[in-house]
């Protein structure tokens, strides 16, 4: 699986590892790193961080994870709440 | 990556000059990690950084994906080697395939094909790595790019007091049928036996566990 950037990734998936690319490659790759978070209220904050990033307002995204003021900050809550 | 998109934005806002080349990206490596950060980056210069500093010299922001192979993904097929290729063109990533870097500084780097990028701020380094041949030479079998192949407990098949780990290792993955028993019966040597136990002449080969980065998946 290789993410290229937003809605576009090339993964082989099933048994037969057949190779799909474009959108569904990319939801695919965001949901096996929604597979990695912790519990629900971590998945659903980072899907709707994600609705949000890389569908609705994708011109508008967020570098505060870049900023080094503000990189202490955790966007997600890692241990629920 | 934030603090030279800040200080490209300041320094545009002082001068007049074109600040073209100040923000030049070299990534080096076209496998799954080099793909991503090119990406990411161009659509960092492009989508992101824009609406951060409303500086028109910001849209200068350049990303290079150097390779020495054919081209970027060389695992998948060529259907997605266009894809992939076709994808960073359209974030404005230039590819530079057949070329290697010969040289980084901290101001410029310089490609085989003897093009030199000045004021690239950032050369990134994303080649893959190999362990180190021992590997060969150990008369062990071997798989995938030279590793080693190693049961679920990483203990080589024949020498139960072998193990293999990291970069070294070529570890049968979870859809491995031969994984998922022997997992679930718990046979293997390592798993019977308590830590403490261990025979303390096990030989071990370690290599870099953690060059394993979620880019290398597939």
């Amino acid at each position: 699986m290789a993410m290229i950037g937003r809605k576009a990734a090339v993964a082989e998936m099933g048994e037969n590892r057949h190779e799909v690319n474009g959108r569904l490659a990319f939801a695919a790759w965001l949901g096996v790193h929604a597979q990695l978070l912790s519990n629900a209220g971590a998945e659903i904050n980072a899907f709707l961080a994600w609705a949000d990033d890389f569908y609705l307002r994708p011109h508008h995204r967020s570098a505060d994870l870049l900023d080094p003021e503000k990189v202490d900050t955790p966007r997600i809550d890692w241990n629920g709440g | 990556v934030h603090a030279s998109f800040s200080s490209t934005a300041t320094r545009a806002r002082t001068r007049t000059c074109s600040t073209k080349g100040s923000l030049t990206f070299v990534v080096i490596g076209g496998g799954a990690t080099g793909v991503e950060a090119a990406g990411a980056l161009g659509e960092l210069a492009h989508d992101v950084m824009p609406h951060v500093h409303e500086n028109p010299a910001l849209a200068h922001g350049h990303v290079v994906l150097v390779d020495l192979g054919h081209a970027v993904l060389a695992p998948f097929s060529d259907e997605a080697h266009e894809y992939a290729a076709k994808q960073l063109g359209r974030r404005g990533v230039e590819l530079k395939l057949g070329v290697s870097a010969k040289e980084i500084g901290s101001d410029h780097v310089t490609l085989s094909d003897g093009s030199n990028h000045p004021h690239a701020s950032h050369g990134l380094g994303a080649a893959g790595l190999q362990a180190a041949p021992i590997g060969a030479s150990s008369g062990l079998p071997q798989g995938r790019g030279g590793r080693i192949d190693v049961q679920p407990d990483l203990s080589v098949e024949g020498h139960p007091n072998v193990f293999v780990l990291g970069d070294f290792a070529n570890v049968p993955s979870g859809d491995d049928p031969s994984c998922r028993s022997s997992g679930a019966s718990r046979s293997s040597p390592a798993t019977g036996r308590r830590r403490t136990s261990w025979p303390t002449s096990r030989a071990r080969a370690a290599g870099h566990s953690s060059t394993r980065t979620r880019g290398s998946w597939r």
